[in-house]
This record gives C-alpha cells, structure tokens and sequence, in this order.
C-alpha cells in the first residue's frame, strides 16, 4: 500500500502550507486514484465519487493550515473522503434515490464486456466483483468503510482506527463483524439468484 | 477448546495472522474438525482476495482541469462573499475611525498636560507674588500710620528696651499685641542711634 517517495506526505504539505502549489498538485496525483477507489466502492456511483474526490481536494486546499503533523496526513486525507462520502449517502437516503438506476449503469459496463469477447475467467472475476460491491453496498455504513478501508485499501488497523476515530480493539472486532455480516449478505444472494 | 462461537470471533485474527502460536494451533484444530467453520474461513479468504484485487476504476481524464475550475470558482465566490459581508469595504472606514480616535486621543492628552504644565507655573509663581504683596501693604501702612506715641514714652531714656532676641518666651504674646509699639520704639532707638 504505502509507497516510497523520495518527497514524503508530510513535507508535501508543508511546502504547500508555506505556499508551493506545486506540492498541491503532487498530492493530487499520490491521492486521487487511491481516493476514488475508495470512494466509489463506498458510493458505488462514478460521477458521485469524482465529486467527493474533487471536494476533498478543495478541503484540503482550503484547510491546508489546519493540518498538524500530529497525524500521518494519510489519515487526515481519507478521513475528508470518508466524511463527505458518508454525508452524501445520507443525503441520498433522505432522498431515497439510492438507486437501481446506478447499479443498471455500472452494469452497463459488464454488457459492453461481454460484446468484446472478454476472457470467461475475467467475466467471471467481474461478475463476482459486481455481487461483492452490491453486498458491500448493502452493509451498514460503519461495517462497510471499515472493511473497504481494510480489504480494498489495505490500509493497517492503527490507520483505519485513526481515520474512524474509535479504539484499535473496536476497530478489529468491527472489520471481524463486517466479514461475517458480508458473507451472510453474499449467501442471502445466492439464495434469492438460485 | 475453541468452539464454532468461538472460531467466528478470532476468524480475522487468523486470517490477518494474529493469532498466538498455541491460539492458531487451537484453531486449525477446530478447523479440521467442523465442515462449516472451514467453509465460512474459506469464504472470506476468498472474498478478501477478490475485494483485495478489485479493478481500479480510473479517474476522468478532465479531472485536474475540474479540480482546478473547483478551487478557483471557489476562490472568486469567497472574495465575493467577503466583499458583500463587507471586509473590505468596511476595513477603510474602520481605519479612518481608529485613526480619528486616536488623533482625539493625542490632542486630548496634549492639552491635558499642557494645562497641567500651566498650572504647575502659576503655582509656583504665585506664592512670590502673593508673599511681595504680604510685603509691600506693611511698609506702606507702616509709613502712612502717624507714629503713636505711648503714654508711657516718659521712661523711654530711662529704661532698657529689650531686643528681639532677647525676647523671652513669656513675653511673646506681650510683645504679638504690642508689636507696632516696639517697632516704633526700635525705630525711635535707632533715630537716637545716629544722633
């Protein structure tokens, strides 16, 4: 997960905080596809978690000085994403637009697969990952950040425990609970396709 | 003795290879032992395996260029905000009001201490006059009063007249009560002098 910069995080942003946009943009680049990975496997929607992406980004240009080196800036930056992604699904609750239109447009892709004479290994790879990601999605939002930030992002218990704020015991029995709950979803699946 | 309840709950320890060396032996124990636990460990092992391995979706190619209309549309409405709400237009007249306040500050304590400055002078002046003017009323009444001659003016030749240093205590309020009396008589005295 973690990779070797000549340039750590923490000096990024502190060049940027002594006024070098040029680290902004070398932060954009190491985050953005991590973030939006991580991101849409929790919205499950493309265009959605762009926005939540840009709009971290802009959170940490604004509040750029109240990052301290307290904590790794990891951290700091997947707790933005994190926040704002789970302000917009309760948002969409409220609406009650989540949404069989965003699954049939993410299978969209899994049709324009099949037309191209994809690999049946790979179909099938792509077929499992779309019933994990409908499963994920139908975790409950602490259970599902937990285990996307642990099996997706891969990131260390100390660091999901800083990002959720809570303690690194309630953490590990969380993602423990989450596994169980997600293979029971899963079930609950094959269940109703079969 | 690890049982099924038991195996759910340290199920994440062992995959993430947390589990002591007596713990982890207990485990695959039971795991050899119960058809289920194995299948439910083999479930998530292979779930995390594909969540692990999931296709990166990729950002849109405009993304940067977005991000960068993001920050400065951003930019713009909050010099616009703080414009309405009046940070600049009010931080000029905020300025000429401190200015003012401290201009009236400035003159204010000038003209205290020019005042005080001016008193301090009348104060000190005022005692010389005041002690001149003490002066000068005495000798001009004491020139304009006509002498008054004592009754006993006969004894004068005769009798010693005490100086002021030799006045005794006991004679002072005497002396208070009679003081125009002396004075001419010092006078006469030094008038017989230079005869």
């Amino acid at each position: 997960m973690s990779e070797n910069f000549k340039i750590t995080d923490e000096e990024l942003i502190k060049q940027f905080q002594e006024g070098d946009e040029g680290a902004f943009e070398e932060i954009v680049l190491r985050y953005s596809g991590r973030l939006y990975n991580f991101a849409y496997r929790f919205l499950m929607n493309k265009e959605e978690a762009e926005d939540v992406v840009q709009d971290t980004f802009l959170k940490v240009y604004q509040k750029r000085h109240s990052y301290r080196e307290i904590a790794k800036f990891s951290t700091w930056i997947y707790t933005i994403t994190g926040n704002l992604a789970k302000t917009l699904l309760r948002k969409q609750r409220n609406r009650k637009m989540f949404s069989f239109s965003a699954l049939r447009s993410e299978d969209r892709e899994i049709d324009y697969a099949i037309t191209h004479e994809v690999p049946e290994t790979t179909l099938n790879s792509q077929f499992t990952e779309k019933i994990i990601q409908t499963a994920i999605t139908k975790l409950p939002e602490h259970f599902r950040t937990a285990i996307i930030l642990r099996d997706v992002q891969e990131l260390s218990y100390d660091e999901i425990s800083n990002i959720i704020g809570k303690p690194l015991g309630t953490i590990k029995s969380r993602i423990n609970r989450a596994r169980l709950r997600l293979q029971e979803i899963l079930e609950e699946m094959n269940i109703k396709k079969d | 003795m690890v049982n099924c309840y038991k195996f759910k709950q340290q199920i994440s320890n062992y995959i993430d290879r947390e589990l002591s060396f007596h713990e982890r032996q207990m485990f695959d124990q039971h795991r050899e032992n119960c058809p289920s636990c194995q299948k439910l460990l083999q479930s998530i092992q292979s779930t995390q395996e594909t969540m692990t391995n999931f296709s990166k979706v990729k950002l849109s190619e405009d993304f940067m260029t977005n991000l960068r209309e993001k920050i400065l549309t951003d930019r713009n409405a909050r010099i616009i905000a703080s414009e309405k709400t009046g940070l600049f237009s009010q931080r000029v007249p905020k300025l000429t009001y401190g200015f003012g306040v401290a201009l009236l500050a400035v003159v204010i304590v000038f003209s205290t201490l020019q005042i005080n400055k001016h008193n301090a002078i009348n104060q000190a002046v005022q005692p010389m006059a005041e002690k001149k003017q003490e002066s000068a009323p005495q000798l001009q009444t004491q020139q304009r009063t006509p002498p008054v001659i004592p009754q006993n003016f006969a004894g004068v030749g005769t009798k010693a007249i005490p100086s002021d240093t030799t006045i005794n205590d006991q004679d002072k309020n005497e002396n208070q009560t009679n003081k125009p009396d002396i004075d001419y008589q010092n006078r006469i005295k030094t008038v017989g002098d230079r005869r």
